[in-house]
């Protein structure tokens, strides 16, 4: 494995926050998001349950581009962002569409 | 399913989901197949049949009973799916069904291969136009609350605010799926914990089963096939002569096994993949080479042609003409669970469970197929009897002063002395996968069990949390979610332990047969004052006698 990192740049509640974290090419941005969480900041918020694209759970926007955390290979250099239309409740976490309860 | 039926037999339903509504849980990752024995395919199929296949496949150790229900129901269960808009392809005017491993006769109803995620999108669409059904997601169930001995009520945790709340409820149904997410390597949604199982066993329900856990041949492991199924690689053998080696490039099922395509098992294939990973000759990311680049190219594509499949990893980076790609082993579903009757009711009065939350139908191994149907025909059965065993309560109950919480960790400063849950859960996770996983034996499940002991003792009761943020706090659930799975992990370990013989998907290195005459029992699994008791419970064979294998 390589020793490459790669940096994070997530839009939080109180503004931009900056991680380095290690750089893999067939990782994802969401197992980016979760090697944040369980190495270096548990107050990160983002909802995720699949992994797979298939609950569409993890939308965000990497790069100004709206996709799925789970379903984008991690990049060396990544901006990430909320979903540009939707309420934030927190961090990377939006309101859900048609939430009833 | 169960909320649905519930409704339907007049109830007030509450549905409390981990995650969000319909997105959540286990069911939208399954693939392909959907079994009842519709017979349209081949006219030979029919419930008894597919009985026999399950009671076989489970290696008789089946509850005959569940598994006649499930295969005399199953049929109109697929029906009344299509009925709330599960598109179920077909041929000619009939629904069209595909043939899985271990069955019979083709009965395998499907949706492309997005069958589970089409089926909750029809059980979604109906759950929301039953005006008697509230929708409460995002939220956790912290505690079953228990009045005499039976349960009437739940605490919870809305994960939006970490607010508590409380209901009371005439009847609850358990449908919170398996615990696979035990394991380090999981095809399994995250939210997969074993969290019902948990909350059962703690209201004086049982279990059963438990050493019995179906880990998947094949699947994704590095690098990540960006919108596949985790199971995905799968395809890769079962399409076609893919080649399956190691880091030091020995095709190690093939020197074992020469027409390994057509003969090796998902047990079997798990087992050999895993021996090589954990002797070391893994490659780097935890996994074995799946390879089809010997093959001619033009046949690569046209077999690979079928939804997109060469063509989306040709997006990724991956040409399969050239490229191999890295698969492991992974847990992927229980076949224990909550001990339930054919009303799928518990030990705990008021309490019921359904699909992968309760054990029965599926023995010693699932059947390819099954999982789907199950937590149809069992959904709908909990709904009913669960609805009529409310309407037959005397009073709604009235709950009293209640301990709601299970206690959240209060320190938020880094020392030595504290873990964070996650951290937890990856120790737990990292022993149940390399001492109680795809290959057993004795003294590692001894090492396995003091082990956990061990991380119970001094850590579970030291947790710490980064964060005191009350909205979406993920510590939180982690810390909830890894009690259970302490306790899930030590019950697992200690059935495996027991069970001194191979059979199915319990495979004991220092044990390797199956053993008829000690073992066909079921082991069940009880509360205690102190940890839990497992006793063994013979197996009823009044449908199909054993023909011994």
């Amino acid at each position: 494995m390589s020793n490459e990192t790669a940096t994070v740049r997530i839009l939080r509640q109180d503004g931009f926050h900056s991680y380095e974290i290690p750089y893999e090419s067939g990782k994802t941005v969401l197992d980016a998001l979760e090697y944040i969480y369980a190495e270096l900041d548990g107050s990160l918020g983002f909802r995720y349950h699949c992994r797979a694209g298939y609950c569409v759970g993890c939308g965000v926007e990497v790069n100004g581009k709206k996709t799925l955390a789970c379903t984008t290979y991690m990049a060396r250099d990544m901006t990430i962002n909320p979903l540009g239309k939707r309420q934030v409740v927190r961090d990377l976490i939006t309101e859900l569409k048609g939430s009833s309860g | 399913m169960a909320a649905i039926h519930a409704a339907k037999r007049g109830a007030d339903v509450l549905l409390v989901e981990k995650g969000v509504f319909g997105k959540s849980g286990c069911t939208i990752l399954g693939g392909y197949s959907c079994n009842a024995a519709l017979g349209l395919a081949d006219k030979r199929d029919n419930p008894r049949v597919h009985f026999e296949d399950t009671v076989r496949e489970g290696k008789f150790l089946s509850d005959q009973t569940l598994v006649d229900v499930y295969t005399s129901e199953a049929p109109d269960r697929i029906y009344e799916l299509y009925e709330y808009g599960a598109r179920f392809e077909k041929v000619d005017d009939h629904f069209a069904q595909g043939v899985m491993p271990g069955s019979t006769h083709p009965r395998a109803c499907f949706i492309d291969d997005r069958t589970g995620q089409a089926l909750m999108a029809a059980l979604r669409r109906e759950a929301s136009h039953q005006e008697k059904i509230r929708i409460h997601h995002e939220t956790i169930v912290t505690r079953l609350v228990l009045e005499d001995g039976r349960v009437v009520g739940a605490t919870a945790l809305r994960l939006r605010n970490t607010q508590p709340v409380c209901y009371s409820a005439k009847a609850t149904v358990i449908a919170t799926g398996g615990g696979s997410q035990l394991f380090q390597y999981s095809t399994t949604s995250v939210d997969n914990t074993g969290d019902g199982l948990i909350l059962a066993f703690d209201a004086g329900a049982e279990l059963q089963d438990m050493e019995f856990v179906q880990f998947y041949p094949t699947v994704q492991c590095y690098p990540r096939l960006l919108g596949l199924n985790p199971t995905a690689p799968a395809g890769l053998r079962l399409q076609a002569r893919a080649r399956i080696y190691n880091a030091e490039g020995r095709d190690f099922v093939e020197e074992k096994i020469a027409d390994w395509h057509l003969k090796a098992t998902r047990d079997v294939l798990a087992q050999m993949v895993y021996q090589e990973i954990m002797e070391g000759r893994g490659t780097p990311h935890g996994g074995v080479f799946i390879d089809v680049s010997h093959l001619p190219p033009e046949e690569v594509e046209r077999e690979f042609a079928c939804n997109g499949f060469f063509d989306k990893l040709l997006r990724m980076g991956i040409d399969l003409r050239t490229d191999p790609i890295e698969t492991g082993v992974a847990a992927h579903y229980f076949m224990g669970g909550t001990k339930v009757n054919d009303r799928c009711e518990t030990a705990a009065p008021g309490l019921f469970a359904a699909g992968e939350a309760m054990a029965g139908v599926d023995g010693a191994n699932r059947l390819g197929g099954n999982a789907l149907s199950e937590i149809l025909v069992f959904g709908a059965r909990a709904g009913d009897y669960a609805a009529d065993y409310a309407a037959g309560a005397p009073r709604h109950p009235r709950l009293g002063k209640v301990e709601f919480l299970e206690p959240i960790p209060r320190h938020y400063e880094s020392d030595e002395e504290r873990v964070r849950p996650v951290r937890l859960k990856r120790a737990i996770q990292r022993i149940m996968w390399e001492k109680v996983g795809v290959i057993r034996e004795g003294a590692s499940l001894q090492q396995a069990s003091e082990e956990l002991e061990d991380l119970e003792r001094k850590q579970l009761g030291r947790l710490m949390m980064h964060s005191q943020l009350k909205v979406y706090n993920r510590e939180v659930l982690d810390s909830i979610e890894v009690r259970r799975m302490m306790i899930l992990a030590q019950i697992i370990a200690a059935a495996a332990s027991m069970r001194r013989e191979s059979r199915g998907a319990h495979a004991r290195v220092d044990h390797p047969h199956r053993d008829y005459k000690e073992w066909l029992v079921n082991l069940v699994v009880r509360k205690e004052e102190e940890g839990f008791s497992i006793s063994k419970a013979p197996v009823r064979l009044d449908k199909l006698q054993v023909e011994e294998q």
